[in-house]
Order: structure tokens, then sequence, then C-alpha cells
């Protein structure tokens, strides 16, 4: 029965989105629009549902559809698998994904064009869950391009505006960086394992890595580029701030709870490859915690309440990349379920905040909707507690497992540490910051008797308030082992059943405890500064007095270090000047210059002809004969080749 | 002995050749022609003896057939191009090539 299921989950959302683009593509009312989407993802949703007890009870289930290429000995089918960790990142993608869409249904009502928003929207859910339950690369792939098409489409959904169209192309070359990594390392991990299933690749063949450890390596290598790209990590991270250009829900589902995960979800289903290769484990690491300090550093500067929560989710993905990095591959997933449901929230809320505000994206010019807007606020408080890491709430106990593992690592345990431990006190400072800028702070807009601001309708605070709920629950399901003794780790206990575990742990657990409370006292602190800095009556005199100081660091911090400066002098420039070259010279003087030189001769060799032409009954027999000995001459050196 | 007979098909093949190629009027080229033709028949009845087979000796008097219609074609084209032309020679019959 659960595979009948399994084969139907795609197809809902494939429904939906076939729907939308053919009958509703124009002159369609949102709400049938939006309801034909949300139905075709909560469909799958309740599927979802009923095949978890199985998967509970079973473990793997894998559905065979067709064959899909045939070369040789490889076979490549069309194979669904659901484990313990798929099973996980469906149930998010489609349970968030049906709020979010829930969400847009209000969001997006004035827009002219709901058909196409909500296809595109049905058409990523579609690739996403291909993404999540692909049994082997080759499918995952499929929907690892897809998910990247419509966030490309979804970016650049306002294209009529340059700068947003142009953000939409940024993401998709960036995800083409990628994308390549990831083909050419599916190829050599095919070539190394002879597969491209990932049964086969949760238990690698040891005699198999020993032979190929350089080809080993270097696949790892160009898949960790891969992941880069899609999770927005370095190099590749500078796509995900501009991908804000894109309507809010879309940036709750794709660029902050779904899409961006699928890099570390990889990472997760190759993990137990990747924990052969030390040196590419470390990479990741260190990947991981330079993005996630670098991006929390642009985002305490940045005005854009959009752009805090980019760099925010940029720099949480870094901490997902950190715990895949030093091992703790489950710890890495648990932060990636938690963080889905706070950082969506966050992102809904930040689109209710813009939607009451008539499009207004500038914290600064906020302040003081604590009131205006109860339901918001208070949604977006419980995602404040979970990010910052407050006890009780979700993201404190994923966060806190990923410090713990972080500083367990045997070479660069201590280094890494303080990186991740400075990254949750600035975290806790820039959304305090953005919270009490928004909802505290003095009101600095006018507020017209015409349109009042006040909370949005149903559709947008039912999801809300349900993400609320998970943002505070979720947590428990991975409580740390003293808090509870027979449900400790819940969690990641689960997802360890396919994903290579952590390694035993260096320090006491004493340590862990000592820790935990050193780091929650550190985070209020954070919290007591942005409060003092932004909320107090001098809070204007102190900023500015702040800033003064600290100015260098602070213009670094808000022109984002320069990165994409630094992109466009060394990468883009070179390019661009080198395809100047192709096309000024190289096309021109030599490909076109050899074609042309051959016309030349044919053309000429023609009108010489045309006036050689014999006139006499002898003259046209030497012709034949003369063509006819050329053609002897050709047949006959062609047969004694061949013999 | 009998390489002879191929060294005088290739002769009178030439020699046909030859003469098709510098003769200038209509009636030697077709006269030429002809030579060719009998060289091939000669050809034919050659290498029929020389593998036994009758088949060749056969085909020479097809040959000889297509050879007299054509021959009949042939001189009463002649004929009514020197009736239209007044001239049986080559270059005067320009007709063809324009």
């Amino acid at each position: 029965m659960s595979s009948t299921y399994i084969k139907l989950l795609p197809f809902f959302p494939l429904l939906a989105f076939v729907i939308n683009s053919c009958f509703l593509h124009t002159n369609a009312k949102i709400k049938l629009a939006g309801m034909i989407s949300f139905l075709g993802t909560f469909i799958s949703f309740i599927l979802a549902l009923l095949i978890f007890p199985d998967v509970l009870s079973s473990g793997e289930l894998t559905v065979h559809l067709w064959r899909w290429a045939n070369v040789s000995n490889y076979e490549i089918g069309v194979n669904f698998m659901l484990d313990e960790l798929s099973i996980i990142l469906l149930l998010m993608v489609t349970g968030i994904g049906s709020l979010i869409t829930l969400f847009s249904i209000g969001y997006m009502a004035d827009d002219e064009r709901p058909g196409k928003f909500f296809s595109y929207l049905s058409l990523f859910i579609f690739s996403m869950v291909l993404l999540t339950i692909a049994e082997n690369f080759l499918v995952l792939f499929f929907g690892w391009e897809g998910v990247g098409l419509c966030s490309y489409l979804l970016i650049g959904f306002w294209y009529t505006d340059v700068e947003k169209a142009k953000a939409g192309r940024k993401a998709f070359i960036a995800n083409r960086i990628g994308d390549f990594g990831v083909l050419l390392g599916m190829i050599g991990l095919a070539v190394i394992f002879g597969s491209l299933s990932f049964t086969d690749f949760k238990t690698p063949s040891l005699n198999l890595i020993l032979e190929n450890k350089e080809l080993l390596a270097i696949s790892c290598g160009l898949i960790v580029l891969g992941v880069t790209g899609k999770s927005a990590q370095i190099p590749l991270f500078v796509w995900l701030p501009d991908a804000m250009a894109g309507p809010t829900p879309v940036s709750a589902l794709i660029h902050a709870a779904t899409m961006v995960t699928a890099g570390i979800f990889l990472l997760c289903r190759l993990s137990n490859i990747f924990i052969h290769v030390p040196m590419i484990m470390d990479v990741i690491a260190w990947i991981g915690g330079i993005t996630a300090i670098l991006a929390a550093l642009i985002a305490i500067t940045q005005r854009d309440i959009k752009k805090v929560l980019a760099y925010s989710t940029v720099s949480q993905l870094g901490y997902m990349m950190l715990a895949c990095g030093v091992g703790a591959f489950s710890a890495g997933m648990f932060h990636v379920f938690t963080h889905a449901f706070f950082k969506g929230l966050l992102f809904l809320g930040a689109g209710a905040v813009i939607f009451s505000l008539h499009h207004e994206q500038d914290m600064f010019k906020m302040g003081g909707l604590k009131s205006k807007l109860p339901i918001t606020f208070w949604t977006f408080m419980v995602a404040l507690l979970a990010i910052n890491g407050i006890p009780g709430f979700a993201g404190f106990f994923s966060k806190d497992e990923i410090l713990w593992f972080t500083l367990n690592h045997e070479r660069f345990g201590l280094p890494l540490y303080t990186i991740a431990l400075l990254t949750s006190f600035l975290t806790a400072f820039y959304m305090s910051r953005l919270v009490f800028l928004v909802f505290f702070a003095k009101a600095k807009y006018h507020e017209s008797s015409e349109h009042p601001i006040k909370d949005g309708p149903m559709y947008m605070m039912v999801p809300l308030i349900i993400l609320a709920f998970f943002s505070f629950a979720v947590g428990y399901l991975g409580l740390p082992h003293f808090m509870s003794h027979d449900n400790s780790r819940m969690f990641q206990l689960f997802v360890q059943k396919v994903v290579s575990a952590p390694r035993e742990a260096i320090y006491s657990t004493d340590t862990e405890h000592l820790l935990m409370v050193l780091t929650t006292l550190g985070i209020l602190c954070s919290i007591w500064l942005a409060y003092f800095i932004y909320v107090t009556k001098e809070e204007e005199q102190l900023a500015k007095k702040l800033k003064f100081q600290l100015m260098t660091l602070w213009r670094a911090s808000f022109n984002k270090f320069k990165i994409d400066e630094f992109y466009e002098i060394f990468f883009l420039k070179p390019i661009v000047v080198f395809s100047r070259f192709l096309v000024g010279f190289v096309e021109k003087y030599i490909i076109d210059g050899f074609i042309r030189a051959l016309s030349i001769v044919v053309f000429n060799s023609g009108v010489f002809l045309k006036y050689k032409r014999p006139d006499t009954i002898s003259g046209n027999v030497l012709y034949v004969i003369m063509g006819f000995s050329i053609i002897f001459v050709i047949v006959f050196s062609m047969f004694s080749t061949f013999k | 002995m009998m390489e002879i007979y191929y060294y005088l098909a290739i002769f009178l093949f030439c020699l046909g050749l030859l003469g098709t190629l510098i003769k200038k009027d209509l009636i030697s080229i077709l006269l030429c022609v002809e030579l060719m033709l009998s060289s091939v028949n000669l050809l034919f009845a050659l290498f029929s003896k020389a593998i036994g087979v009758p088949d060749g000796q056969l085909q020479v008097f097809f040959v000889i057939i297509v050879a007299a219609a054509e021959a009949a074609i042939g001189l009463s084209l002649i004929i009514t191009l020197f009736k239209k032309v007044k001239s049986g020679y080559s270059e005067d019959v320009l007709i063809l090539s324009e």
C-alpha cells in the first residue's frame, strides 16, 4: 500500500502545476489558483504522513517506476526510496510548503499573474519532492536542477524590475557553477563504485575506497562545490542575499526552509562516503565555520529586513555545514529541521510586516509595530527566541548540539568552536536588533486613516501560528541526554540509522552542561546589548557614537566586505575580457576568416570554370573522361585502403 | 599468345577515344565510338574464353544489337543536323552546348 503512496507523492504537485500553468495561466482568481496549488502540496503531505509509520517499522522502502537508461552494465531506473533521512525532509517540505502556499494566497492578493506564481510554486514542490525521495543520484540531480530552475523563475518573478531579473540570473549562474561540480562528482562516484544508487552508497565497499583514494577525494570535492552553490556557502553564497528580490513567501519556502538545505541533505546522503575522506571533511567544516561568522558579521549592519534574514540564513546554513564537517551529520540534519520552522516563520513574519506596511522593507522606517500587529509580533517573538537559542525553544537544542560536536572535533575543535560560539552571540545580537527596530523602537512611518496598519488576513495568520507552535515544539525531539533518559536524542538516533554517526565525545558531559549555561548567558548579554543600543532613550546618540568609533568595521560590514566587487574584479572581469577577445578576434578573424576564405575560393573557382566550358563535342567528351577518371581514382584508392 | 589480343583491345579503345577527342567531322566521331564498342566486345569474348563461361560471348551479341541501333539513330541525327546547319563538322554544331 505504501509503495502506491510513494509513487503518487510527486504526482499531485505536478498535477497542480499542470492545471495552473495550462488552464489558469491568465485571468485566474487567486483563491482558485492558490487552493489548487495548496491541495497538491497538502495531499502529498498527507501521503507522507501515511507512509511515516511504515518507515518507522521497516526502515527503507524502495519503489521502482520504470527503467530510465541502460548503458552496458549500468542500469539506471526511476526509483524512489524513503528512509529515515528522506521522510523527515519530505514531511518538512510538504508540510511547510502547504503552509507557505496558504500564506501566499494572502500575500500575493494584488498580483496580476497568480496562476503563474502558483504553477511555479507547485513545480518547485514537485522538484523538491523528487530530490528528496530519489533512490539514485540521477533522479536526485533531476530534482536538484528543477529546484534551481524554479528558484530562478521565482526570484525573477517581478521581472519588469531589472534589478530583480538580474538577481534571478545571478542565482541561476551561481547554481550552475555548483551543479557542474555535482555532475562531475556524480560521474566520479559512478566510475569508482559502478553504481549511482544511494542504497549502495550507504554501505560503500572499503576496497574500492582504498583503491581510488585520489579520484574519490576529487569527486567529493566537486560535490562539495555543488553543495556550496545550493546551500549558499563560501565561495558561492553571493546569490542568496540577492535572491530576496523574489516575493517573500518564496524567500521563506525556497531560500530559507527547503531548497537551500538540499546541499546539507546531499552531504548526509553521502555521509558514509565522505567520512572516508578526512581532508574534504575538514574543508566542509572550515567552509561552514567561516561562512557562518562572515554572514553574521554582514547581517549586523544591514537595513533591509529581508537582507538581515537572508544573511542569517547563510549563517545558519554555515552551522549545518560545520556540523557535517565535524562528522555530526545527524546534528546538522536536526538543525536543518528546526531551522526550517523558525526561519520559515521569520520570513513569513517579515512578509506580514512588509505586507502591512505596503512593501516597506527598511527596518529604520518601521518601529512600534508591537501593538499594531499582535499576532505577527507574538509569533515573531517565538521565532526570535528559537533562533537565538534560548533554552526551551527549538534552536537551542539543535545549535547546542552542533557547538558540542564542534568542540569535540579532534583536530580543529577549539578554533571552530570559538567561531561557532561568536556566531551564536552575533546571531542573537542582529536578530534582536531586527525585532527591536521593527516592533519596539519609536514608530517612524505615517499611518493613513484609509489604510490602517493591521494584521493580514486569516490565510496569512494561520500558517504563522502553526509554524510558531512547531518552532517551539520540535526541539523536544532531540533533547540532550541529561534532560531525558528515555527519549534522549530521539531525532538524531532516528536519522543515524542511515547517516554516519558522530565520533565519541572527548570532553565529559559536565563540560557540556557548563558550556550550555555559559552560552546561554552570552546570548542573553547580546540581546541586552541590542536592547540597550536600539531601544533605550539614548539609542540615537549611542548608536551614532558606536558607529562613529567603529566606522571602518561598520562600513566594511555594511558593504558586505566587498565580496561582490571582489568577484567582479577577479572572476567576472577576466571572463568578460576573455569573451570579448573571443568575439572580437578569434571569432571574427580566425573562425569567420577561415570560412570567408573558403567561400572566396569556391566562388572564384566557379567564376573561373563558368567561362571554361567546352564548345565542341570532343571537348565535352574530354570533360566526361576527366570526371570519370577522378571518380575512378577515388573509388579505387578507397578500395585499396579498406583492404 | 592470348595477351596480344588484350593489347589489341586496349589499342583499339585508345584509338577510338583519341579519335573521338580530336576528330572534327561528326561521322568520324561516330565511327570512333563504334571502334571503342568493338574493343569492348573483343574484351568480352576474351574474358569469356579465359574464364570458360559462355555468358560473355552472349553479351557480345546484345552489344552488337545496341550498337547497330545506336549507329542508326546517330546517323539519322547527323543527317538531320546537316539539313539544318549545312555542315558536318562539330564546330558548326554549337547548338548542343548553348
